[in-house]
């Protein structure tokens, strides 16, 4: 557990390394049945408060764009972010390890008694809970985008594109991101001020 | 399964061919995995690749933490350890690679137009993933009612989620679901 007092040039939050394995530890165990996400959002953004919710969608964004699973990529992210390699690790382990071994479990226990009792039962009532966890999310972060018609119109884009043309995602990213990039093209300081993220200084 | 060393080769084999295709969320080279772990090398059947899908489903983790369940089927403990490793080490190596890059560039132009433009972008493909879920989920009215009751409580109060698919699991192994 090192800290670095200062390091960071915004106020940041306190993150340390047993802090990042027990968030993501935390964000596997609560996600039985799916919704990783929504739970990453809940924990990482409204709990811990370590990212606002448009620094959120980045690396959601970002997660999504490279290979692996999301939530693996998104914990590398967030752990490098804060603490550099070991955050990252710490992180991954916090997220892997418990799950893995409750699974390697339940796989033993599997094929050696050769049935799983009742779980598709009890899976297709948590699975139906867990989408409704996965729209959630979508609701929620809507509301900072509700007075931005150009933010709603990229995000009424990428959604007809994935969920109405039935286009693959890579290239629904491919066409809509550089498009999203050159419209919100940082032009002078006046955009910076008004949009207040207190990110930048010059 | 003659020589416990090769089948691990294989394991490896397997699923680091896989990792850096893995685009778009883990459940999309499941198809792959598939092909290799019951038709290529005969390590499961049909049905208990299904079933192990939902486990690894209903359990805690990552989606891609099924290859585990394939490695153990395939070759012990070791094969599960072989699999993960092997699934997920490169991917995470570029994305850490990427995210130190990342960092480099925190005030390029390039960079805060990215993050900004590209949030709407998500905001709209995380409404598509919520519907795939939906869609992929049991086609009951029960179900649906489930899924909206889901959206409208974790909107407007502080449940916790995970009381809300206990209840829903509930009435799934009641067999109303």
């Amino acid at each position: 557990m090192s800290e670095r007092p200062g390091a960071a040039p915004e106020p940041a939050p306190v993150v340390t390394l047993p802090g990042l394995a027990v968030v993501f530890l935390k964000i596997a165990l609560a996600s039985f049945g799916g919704g990783l996400s929504a739970w990453t959002q809940r924990v990482v953004v409204e709990q811990r408060r370590w990212l606002n919710n448009e620094q959120f969608l980045s690396a959601v964004t970002i997660s999504r764009l490279f290979p692996g699973p999301n939530q693996v990529n998104m914990a590398i992210y967030i752990g490098e972010h804060f603490k550099g390699l070991p955050g990252a690790l710490a992180a991954l382990a916090g997220l892997l390890v418990v799950p893995l071994c409750i699974l390697l479990t339940l796989g033993w226990a599997y094929f050696h008694y050769h049935q799983v009792p009742a779980l598709r039962a009890v899976l297709s009532g948590v699975v139906a809970a867990a989408a409704g966890m996965a729209l959630s999310m979508g609701f929620k972060l809507i509301g900072n985008y509700l007075r931005q018609p150009d933010a709603l119109l990229f995000a009424a884009a990428a959604f007809a594109g994935v969920s109405v043309l039935h286009l693959s995602l890579p290239l629904v990213v491919v066409v809509l991101a550089p498009l999203a990039m050159a419209w919100y093209w940082p032009r002078g300081k006046a955009a910076v001020v008004e949009e207040g993220s207190g990110e930048r200084r010059h | 399964m003659s020589d416990g060393t090769n089948t691990l080769l294989t394991v490896a084999a397997v699923f680091a061919s896989l990792s850096l295709v893995s685009v778009g969320g883990g459940n999309t080279v499941l198809p792959e995995i598939h092909r290799a772990a019951v038709v290529g090398e005969h390590w499961m059947t049909d049905q208990q690749f299904a079933d192990i899908y939902a486990i690894s489903e209903a359990a805690p983790g990552p989606s891609s933490m099924i290859s585990s369940l394939v490695g153990y089927k395939a070759a012990g403990l070791p094969g599960a350890v072989v699999a993960i490793v092997s699934i997920l080490g490169p991917s995470s190596l570029l994305m850490y690679i990427a995210c130190l890059t990342w960092e480099r560039f925190r005030t390029a132009k390039w960079r805060i137009a990215f993050e900004k433009g590209l949030a709407p972008v998500s905001l709209g493909l995380l409404f598509s993933s919520g519907l795939t879920v939906v869609r992929s989920s049991d086609h009951s009215l029960v179900a649906y009612v489930i899924s909206v009751v889901t959206v409208v409580l974790l909107l407007r109060t502080k449940i916790s989620p995970l009381l809300l698919m206990g209840a829903a699991g509930v009435l799934g192994a009641l067999g109303l679901v």
